[in-house]
């Protein structure tokens, strides 16, 4: 039956020879298990357009409906937890195969000639999903997604010259509100899927139609003697219909990418099962004691701010940003030489671990923050030595860690008592230092009471 | 029959049908584009309105335009301490006229004076929390201390916080528009 109805469609359209080339067509040797995160990435953008749709059947993009309308997918709608769930899920595990995707790229140095117009059309699918998850995270409209927002649209708004103009075009006024809330939505459920749909058709055309790169040789093969002074062109044909020849059909690599594709499947369903959707409080603009944060994927670039301050903050924020954006986009343009192998790239290599390495640490710090203004202490038994109690009350645990509590931005006190003496501990705190302020309206009982636990931290 | 036509015939032919495909595809686009994009960024476009007086913070715009909205009166409210008071702030968000709550903290700092601060932290808008104890401001984002009387003491924060217009008439307390950095 399904073979006559193949056949049927066949005999008028004539799409069986392209099905075919599809997959038979041959892909050079060693397409292996470090090339499904590219199908892993398409694989999971198809369950955000999936499980998105949906959605919007009972979201109602307004201030005054879309935390309840969420509260209800969640609860009362069949299904719901596990629908909203796997977007929400497999939006952060997308972030995180984004990233593997483009690593085994850099280090494949798969962006090269002839591919670098595949690399750069990735490059800007990396910044759409990133919009997607910035104007995603608004629509729940609890108070993580309304201070996020807050920030977020605060640190565009910094920027030199064009600052407060995007500013107001992220919120649609001057106040995060009901206009932002709607604009976002509009970004999130048309123009960004627009856009995404349109360079994931190029990115894909690109790689079919260029074959996928074959894994990078120590030695370049053997390409015959008359090789030498042929063009560019002819020279890369020949390779890599050499690496074709020894390689095996896509149909053999594709059950790797379906495998790997079940698996996240299976990981992103226990984890909407399990963990739902959990929401936050009702946004609250006039919320004094929430200590905004942004999801984890922006924590890096939200621990940043910690280190940029004075006047030339909004042109540090400005140029970081601009900087991460040129340095990925123009990356095949100023890294020209043919090599591809990683060993035979040092410097890339080194440069790529740095980053990565700087990406984790300051998601790190920016997970293990507690946020530069504690509540005051609750009052503490007697336990509690009353220096200990002042720590908290003065905010001094804001920006200081004792015994593995408090804040990062100033040194950790857990051994202060050993290292100054109790003059220097109360010049310090009376007058303050680089980068904190003095507290000299302190009371000659607090000091006293303080001075006596800091002394005694050794 | 095109395929009779001498190939340096058709290829000016072609070029001609492109050209003018190209003009007329561009004269749609232009005429669409321009539009919607405009439209997109409205917020930004209109200028006179006070859309731009409020610049990067946070509170709404305020609709009406007798400025003085009552806080409270000023003879209970104890010097020194800085206490988190919401008003009721008629707003204009696009289509929406609301009597918006609106937190902000006040600080009476005489008999018949008191200072109306915004609570966003001036460095990315996170909400300060007041500290009694230190007579601050503490920012729970990225370490950001205010005296009391709003001054920057520490941290990545541009200028003070931001404040109120203030009213005190019979005693009373009034809460004007946000004054911003330059005005």
């Amino acid at each position: 039956m399904w073979r006559r109805a193949v056949a049927w469609v066949d005999e008028r359209l004539n799409v069986m020879p392209l099905w075919h080339g599809f997959l038979d067509r041959k892909v050079p040797k060693g397409i292996g298990w470090f090339h499904v995160f590219g199908s892993a990435t398409l694989f999971l953008l198809v369950l955000q357009f999936a499980t998105g749709i949906f959605l919007t059947v009972y979201y109602a993009p307004s201030t005054e409906h879309a935390y309840e309308s969420i509260k209800f997918i969640n609860e009362q709608v069949p299904f719901g937890k596990y629908v909203a769930g796997i977007h929400l899920w497999s939006a952060s595990i997308l972030v995180v195969v984004i990233g593997v995707h483009m690593l085994r790229t850099f280090a494949y140095g798969a962006y090269k000639y002839p591919r670098e117009t595949t690399w750069i059309t990735g490059v800007v699918l990396l910044f759409l999903v990133l919009a997607f998850a910035f104007t995603g995270y608004l629509l729940p409209y609890d108070q993580k997604a309304y201070w996020a927002t807050v920030v977020g649209t605060n640190i565009a708004g910094a920027g030199p010259f064009v600052g407060d103009w995007a500013l107001r075009v992220l919120r649609g006024g001057t106040a995060v509100g009901a206009l932002t809330l709607q604009r976002f939505y509009a970004f999130h459920i048309w123009l960004l899927p627009a856009a995404l749909a349109l360079f994931v058709a190029a990115h894909l055309f690109m790689v079919i139609r260029q074959g996928i790169a074959a894994p990078p040789r120590r030695r370049p093969l053997d390409l015959g003697a008359d090789a030498a002074g042929l063009p560019r062109r002819e020279v890369y044909e020949r390779q890599y219909a050499m690496e074709k020849q020894a390689g095996h059909p896509f149909y053999v690599s594709i059950l790797k990418d379906a495998v790997f594709a079940l698996l996240l499947f299976l990981a992103v369903s226990a984890l909407a099962l399990t963990l739902g959707t959990p929401l936050e409080p009702p946004a609250n603009p006039n919320a004094t004691t929430y200590v905004p944060r942004p999801e984890w994927y922006f924590l890096d670039f939200f621990q940043l701010l910690w280190y940029l301050q004075g006047q030339w903050e909004p042109l540090g924020i400005f140029l970081i940003v601009l900087g991460v954006v040129l340095v990925l986009l123009l990356l095949p343009f100023y890294d020209r030489s043919p090599e591809r192998h990683p060993v035979r790239r040092p410097i890339a290599m080194a440069s790529a671990v740095i980053a990565i390495v700087a990406v984790m640490g300051l998601t790190y710090l920016g997970a293990r923050s507690p946020g530069s203004a504690p509540a005051p202490a609750a009052a503490g038994g007697a336990a509690v030595p009353p220096g200990a109690r002042e720590f908290q009350t003065q905010g001094c645990a804001g920006c200081h860690t004792i015994a593995g509590v408090g804040g990062t931005a100033g040194p950790n006190l857990s051994h202060i008592g050993g290292l100054l003496t109790r003059a220097q501990l109360q010049t310090t705190i009376l007058n303050g230092a680089t980068g904190m302020p003095a507290f000299s309206h302190i009371s000659p009982e607090a000091l006293n009471a303080l001075l006596n636990y800091l002394e005694s931290l050794k | 029959m095109a395929q009779d036509e001498p190939q340096e015939g058709r290829s000016t032919r072609r070029q001609a049908v492109m050209t003018a495909l190209g003009a007329i595809v561009g004269f749609i686009s232009a005429a669409l584009v321009v539009p919607l994009v405009v439209f997109l960024f409205g917020p930004a476009v209109r200028g006179k309105s006070s859309w731009g007086l409020l610049g990067r913070s946070i509170p709404p715009t305020p609709r009406s335009r007798e400025p003085w909205v009552r806080v409270g009166d000023l003879g209970p409210m104890p010097q020194g301490d800085a206490v988190l008071t919401t008003v009721r702030l008629p707003v204009q968000e696009g289509w929406i006229q609301s009597d918006m709550p609106v937190t902000v903290y006040v600080r009476r700092s005489g008999p018949d004076s008191a200072t109306i601060y915004d609570i966003h932290c001036t460095h990315m808008g996170c909400p300060v929390r007041w500290n009694q104890a230190a007579g601050r401001f503490l920012c729970p984002c990225h370490g950001g201390v205010f005296d009391g009387d709003g001054h920057v003491l520490s941290g990545p924060p541009p200028r003070p916080l931001d404040r109120y217009a203030v009213k005190v008439d019979a005693g009373v307390l009034y809460m004007g528009a946000l004054e911003l950095p330059g005005t």
